[in-house]
């Protein structure tokens, strides 16, 4: 994968949002359910923000303590495998302008692999009517449509 | 003053229900407080309907103070889901505002969907069952083309007597996703004309590309507190104080209270209006109207009004007239937009429309309702003798503890037939 190579978030397919420290992904043609935590969490961000590649990984290497052939094969990897589930697409509109890369302004943080925890079996649950569907005992039991309130 | 009608349902909150709510938008310490209180008396194996809905706001309100809980991991869970649910939602209902603004037919979101947007300002904090989208009553039939292209079917068989009769109808694509289109804003108010002041003071929102509106601040209040304090049996009496109060603080400043009083009497639910503000401003502390507040309260209020706000806040379904008071009340304003003169037949023919049935079965419900409502009258009297205390309504009131000592689901209408929060 070239350095230059630049992602974007697959939209309107994928929507996706930072909760609590976590990007939370989800794939609207395929009801899949992605959580990105941690090391993923950064690499999402920097798709989102147009960043190439290279400057995403430029940035790991600056945020977490490890040395940069295990972060850029790491990163590459995991952006593989974001495409890999179409969660991505290349993007090739003309890049704007980079910011610098942040390096030394805070503590490096421990480095960990980045992790994609795909849940494949929400589709159902995401279409849960939380009003008229859910039953009150023993969170969260769908109520079949046609059992009575 | 005691606020709520235990005994009787209604739309206010149970004490416990009110902590939740006061967690999910207090600010600091009061919030910490009414958090630590409701907890104690909450079990996350159990969560009823009207707690469901409560925790994704909870949840962002406990992040955005900094509070800590035990149970913030459940809170957390059903946040994402909620806002999981909700993109699914919305890019369905993304997909049917650009078809419809493709086929020129005018759009308005309400409640939840347009909340979300527009007020929360946060696409999990809301959680919803379906989206509410308003077309113009002439513009219903091609609505329901495009909404049938998009993948979306009628749950009930749409036709003249529906139309009349009803504020909206659900349409479910075949993943199960609902829009519930309405071509008439309130429940309670139906029929030509019924809607041309909402559309006339309507407000632009975006909405990924596609070109809708939504009711003004004044409007969206008046819907909340009527859809909430006088909702169908399936409204869960408790969001819709949230939305209040969301909405009240969000527009606290340029909400246009002579416009919402001028709204609520024109359409006989002043007091309606006023009996919801007057609880939010004591138990939640928000604005309600100023001198606008006043000169309204001065105003006359009906008869008829009374009763109705009676009937309905004291949850007459659990009496053995049923419905038939609030589809009397919903008839009358209809026959008042219709240009005619209320009359027995009439009433008739808007009940048996209503409820989706054809005059066979309407007739023969209406030869056993004698006979279902001596059952009931028995039942009562027995149940009378065996616990020394009076007996709630039929339905009970929303969340309330049931015989069996758990929290019990607030009823809706079946899918089979047609209830009072639209026709599904």
């Amino acid at each position: 994968m070239a350095r230059a190579e630049r992602f974007r978030v697959n939209a309107p397919s994928v929507v996706s949002d930072l909760i609590d420290g976590e990007v939370v992904v989800i794939n609207l043609d395929t009801g899949d359910y992605y959580s990105l935590p941690g090391v993923a969490c950064d690499i999402w961000s920097g798709v989102r923000r147009g960043l190439s590649v290279g400057r995403i990984v430029e940035d790991l290497v600056g945020a977490y303590e490890a040395d940069a052939a295990t972060i850029e094969a790491a990163a590459v990897e995991f952006i593989v495998r974001l495409r890999a589930e179409g969660l991505i697409v290349p993007d090739d509109t003309e890049p704007a302008a980079e910011p610098a890369a942040e390096r030394g302004g805070g503590v490096r943080r421990g480095f960990a692999p980045p992790t994609l925890e795909k849940y494949d079996d929400m589709r159902e649950f995401l279409l849960v009517d939380p009003i008229h569907e859910v039953d009150v005992t023993d969170w969260p039991r769908v109520r079949p449509r046609d059992e009575p309130g | 003053m005691d606020w709520r009608i235990r005994k009787f349902g209604g739309p206010w909150p149970s004490p416990h229900e009110e902590l939740l709510l006061r967690a999910a938008l207090g600010q600091g310490p009061e919030a910490s407080r009414a958090l630590a209180e409701w907890e104690a008396d909450f079990d996350p194996r159990r969560i009823d309907h009207e707690t469901l809905v409560l925790l994704p706001l909870l949840d962002r309100n406990l992040r955005a103070h900094g509070i800590a809980s035990r149970f913030a991991g459940t809170y957390g869970s059903v946040y994402r889901w909620s806002w999981s649910r909700n993109q699914v939602l919305f890019a369905a209902l993304g997909q049917v505002l650009r078809r419809l603004h493709e086929a020129k037919v005018a759009t308005m979101l309400m409640k939840g969907a347009a909340l979300s947007r527009s007020v929360y300002g946060d696409l999990g904090a809301r959680a919803m069952g379906d989206c509410d989208l308003l077309v113009p009553p002439a513009q219903v039939d091609q609505a329901e083309r495009v909404l049938r292209e998009a993948g979306f079917a009628p749950v009930l068989p749409l036709g003249a007597g529906l139309f009349r009769t009803h504020h909206s109808a659900a349409f479910r694509d075949p993943v199960g996703r609902e829009i519930d289109l309405h071509w008439h804003v309130l429940t309670e108010d139906i029929g030509p004309g019924a809607d041309d002041g909402f559309w006339a003071a309507a407000e632009p929102l975006a909405w990924d590309g596609a070109t809708t509106s939504t009711l003004c601040p004044a409007d969206h209040l008046l819907l909340i507190v009527t859809h909430g304090a006088l909702g169908g049996l399936n409204t869960a009496p408790v969001y819709w104080i949230a939305d209040a109060v969301v909405l009240l603080r969000r527009y606290a400043g340029t909400m246009s209270w002579t416009r919402l009083y001028e709204q609520a009497r024109e359409r006989r639910l002043g007091l309606t209006v006023t009996r919801a503000l007057d609880y939010l401003a004591a138990r939640f502390d928000v604005p309600f109207g100023g001198d606008a507040r006043a000169d309204f309260a001065m105003g006359p209020v009906s008869a008829g009004e009374r009763v109705e706000h009676w009937l309905k806040v004291r949850n007459a379904a659990g009496s053995p007239l049923g419905n038939l008071p609030r589809y009397w009340f919903t008839y009358t304003r209809l026959c008042r937009r219709e240009g005619r003169a209320p009359s027995a037949i009439g009433f008739y023919r808007f009940v048996k429309d209503h409820r989706l049935v054809d005059r066979w079965t309407f007739a023969r419900r209406a030869l056993l309702w004698p006979a279902r409502q001596l059952v009931w009258l028995v039942t009562q009297l027995l149940r009378l003798r065996g616990s020394g205390t009076r007996a709630p309504g039929r339905l009970g009131g929303p969340g309330r503890v049931d015989a069996r000592g758990g929290l019990s689901a607030r009823p809706r209408p079946g899918l089979a037939e047609a209830g009072d929060d639209g026709a599904r």
